[in-house]
């Protein structure tokens, strides 16, 4: 009985610890692809490859692309502030400019004029996009001292470098090694410094094992594909957590390291995505390869939108009869008489004047522009106040005597016992008039004489207004008839 | 009401000799009732240092018309309320120079036989165009007048104000692109940006410095250490001495009461 029960509780211990180092302890799967895998670019822009058109001319700063037959064939993935490199006639030599100004789908500004030895039509016009690229994923499997591969396209199109630092059409290229081996920035190959391998796992380094070696991968339809391969080492003794995310990235910041090339357009579609598949891998301490851990993922690349809003300037000027209206004492005026209410956009209506009298009626002036220096709105008359049948002219004024000109600040008009025209401004919210209301003056006689009533030396923040208040008298001599006369409002920006 | 607005209200373009150069305005009438406008072209030039200009009744030496199929230059046309137009302008020239003129829509209105005042309204759009077989004509920039306007500058309570004429003696048109260099004791203190203005061929442009996107005057604001400053636009400069006026003042004045006050008691004991 006694014997009977060690067995039993023999068999339940071992049970337990069974039990126990199963859950607890599991046994590494050795053969199963990552999870939660991604591969994220911190620019998916596509690089510009282009070519020179004709009609370039050394000096010529403005540069006409090639609009058929290579990679990019128009202007629309190029921006302001972009550096590009144009061909010479040197095989693999660039000369670099700065992107000034997009013209169209055809044209482009560069920054200084072209050089000679640029200038031979299909001369390549490229600008690199780049992009840190960062993986993530979770194992479910381990090696102990094994490595992680991850697999990002190369170009396999014959002519196509994948390491010369122009961007490929059929894979990200890994960069060249001008202007010398080991240099950072644009264009430069990328290093095992610009790999960041996941820093909580394995022993040692967290730099890349190895950059630089190509992989052939042969999809299931028989057609093979060549792959840049980075790679990270656990280091001796060193191994994964299965089920845990990991993180690494490759690629620097180009002040200080290196990145991969985005591919130039293989879809020669605008706004179509080019898809490219990348491949996580994973190797044991003897590098043999372990098929059934490979993990595909799909990144895609597209041009950018290149949006543009030109804000041409305006001007906009209004002439109304708001507040000229009867009784209306703008500029300071005798009350406007019952010809007030006669009073359009386009002409004052005096009527039967009364002689040796001041005879006041007014406009409303309004003007607004977006111009950076502002507008200038001007007045002249088209001649002189005239009877319509006889052409016998009521004078411009001498503001009775007190000899106001047209370009003066004017001068106080009291006396109406001789005839004359002329005008007043009272400044409603204009940046500048150029005389006070109280002074009168003439028209000036002509568009030569056109003188200055409004001014805004700087944009103005809003639509600005003042007073024009016309004064008309006629002495007790003065011919009968009916007068008239143009005034001619002019507004303009300031150049 | 007649309100109309024309865009763009200016253009500054550089053509090749025998180019065309192709715009298109958009006239809008903003106003309540139809307006009868024709349009047309006038030659102008700069007058004075700040943007002026006079107008010479004629037409600049240049091909110009409209390209619209329905439209000539001077021609009528009728635009009802809210209504726009595009006009489309075209320029050739074939002689190297700079040419300044204003294309103009004219509001035209039928006479009304009553004694009156009809008020047209008349909008220009200036064109700047230079003609040249280099796409970045060379330009000759020279600074005129540069100075300090105050001649006593306080440390705390006087901004210092820089006036000054750039002259362009080039035959094509140009921006200013420049700065004013604020100097003591061969540090560089401050910059000045000077306004973008287009200066004219062959004439002169009153200095304006950039302010918050906006021209303004040229000054150094306050306060200031004492000392000698120099200020500079590429070889032009001039020099101006900050002192602390008020100060020495107050303390002039201090030492004044003070000793009148002292006389004072001196002569009552």
């Amino acid at each position: 009985m006694i014997n009977s029960v060690k067995n039993l509780i023999f068999f339940v211990i071992i049970i337990t610890a069974t039990v126990i180092s199963i859950v607890y302890y599991p046994r590494p799967i050795k053969s199963a692809p990552p999870t939660s895998v991604k591969d994220t670019l911190s620019s998916s822009q596509l690089s510009y490859f282009a070519r020179l058109g004709t009609g370039v001319s050394a000096s010529d700063s403005l540069i006409r692309v090639a609009l058929s037959g290579n990679p990019t064939n128009d202007t629309n993935n190029l921006f302001v502030g972009d550096t590009i490199g144009i061909g010479t006639t040197v095989t693999g030599l660039l000369t670099l400019y700065t992107v000034k100004d997009i013209g169209n789908t055809a044209l482009f500004q560069i920054n200084s004029p072209i050089s000679q030895s640029n200038t031979f039509v299909n001369a390549a016009i490229i600008s690199t996009h780049s992009a840190v690229h960062t993986f993530s994923f979770t194992p479910q499997s381990n090696f102990t001292g094994g490595y992680w591969e991850f697999l990002i396209k190369a170009s396999n199109t014959a002519g196509e470098a994948i390491n010369d630092g122009i961007p490929d059409s059929n894979g990200f290229d890994l960069g060249a090694t001008t202007p010398s081996s080991g240099a950072n920035g644009v264009g430069t190959r990328l290093k095992v410094t610009d790999v960041t391998c996941p820093s909580n796992w394995g022993i040692g380094a967290t730099t890349a094992y190895n950059v630089g070696t190509t992989a052939v991968i042969t999809s299931g339809v028989g057609t093979t594909a060549t792959y840049h391969v980075i790679s990270c080492y656990l280091g001796i003794g060193g191994t994964n957590q299965i089920g845990v995310g990991y993180t690494m990235t490759i690629g620097k910041d180009l002040a200080s390291g290196s990145q991969l090339i985005n591919p130039s357009p293989a879809n020669t579609a605008e706004g179509s995505a080019d898809v490219y598949t990348f491949y996580i891998r994973h190797r044991d301490s003897s590098s043999a390869l372990f098929d059934g851990d490979t993990i595909q993922g799909k990144i895609a690349l597209v041009e950018a939108v290149r949006v543009t809003a030109t804000v041409d300037p305006t001007i906009t000027f209004t002439i109304d009869a708001t507040g000229v209206g009867t009784g209306s004492t703008a500029c300071n005026s005798p009350a406007f008489g019952l010809n007030g209410a006669n009073t359009t956009a386009t002409q004052v209506a005096f009527g039967t004047l009364i002689l040796d009298s001041a005879n006041d009626l007014g406009h409303r002036l309004s003007a607004i522009t977006n111009a950076d220096n502002g507008y200038i709105v001007t007045v002249y008359e088209d001649g002189k106040m005239e009877n319509i049948t006889s052409g016998t002219t009521i004078p411009d004024t001498t503001c009775g005597g007190g000899g106001c000109t047209t370009s003066g600040v004017g001068t106080s008009w009291t006396s109406f016992t001789a005839s004359g025209w002329g005008y007043t401004i009272q400044n409603l919210s204009v940046g500048t008039t150029i005389f006070s209301y109280g002074n009168y003056r003439p028209f000036g006689d002509g568009a030569a004489n056109a003188q200055q009533i409004m001014k805004n030396i700087t944009t103005p923040s809003a639509t600005e207004q003042a007073y024009v208040c016309y004064r008309l008298t006629a002495s007790s001599t003065q011919e009968a008839g009916n007068y008239e006369n143009r005034l001619i409002y002019t507004a303009t920006a300031t150049f | 009401m007649t309100n109309l607005s024309i865009q763009p209200s200016q253009l500054e373009i550089q053509l090749k000799p025998g180019t065309n150069y192709v715009q298109s305005y958009i006239i809008k009438n903003n106003g309540d009732v139809s307006v009868t406008l024709n349009t047309s072209v006038d030659t102008w030039l700069p007058q004075g240092l700040n943007g002026n200009i006079i107008y010479l009744n004629s037409p600049p030496n240049l091909n110009i018309s409209l390209s619209n199929s329905d439209l000539k230059l001077g021609q009528n046309f009728i635009l009802n309320p809210n209504q726009s137009k595009q006009l489309v302008l075209k320029i050739q020239g074939d002689t190297p120079g700079d040419y300044y003129f204003t294309f103009f829509v004219n509001q035209d209105v039928s006479s009304n036989p009553s004694t009156n005042s009809t008020q047209l309204i008349r909008l220009g759009s200036h064109l700047l165009i230079s003609i040249s077989d280099s796409e970045l004509p060379t330009t000759n920039f020279k600074i005129n007048n540069f100075k300090v306007q105050n001649p006593f500058i306080d440390c705390f309570f006087s901004s210092v104000k820089f006036s000054g004429e750039i002259q362009n003696n080039s035959n094509y048109f140009d921006k200013i692109d420049n700065t004013i260099s604020i100097s003591k004791n061969n540090t560089v203190i401050n910059k000045l940006t000077i306004f973008p203005d287009n200066v004219l061929s062959h004439h002169s442009r009153t200095l304006r410095c950039l302010n918050d996107k906006s021209p303004a005057e040229c000054q150094l604001s306050k306060p200031l250490w004492p000392g000698i400053y120099q200020a500079s636009i590429d070889n032009t400069s001039t020099s101006f001495i900050v002192l602390p006026y008020s100060l020495l003042i107050f303390l002039l004045l201090l030492i004044i009461i003070t000793k009148l006050l002292i006389d004072k008691k001196n002569n009552i004991l």
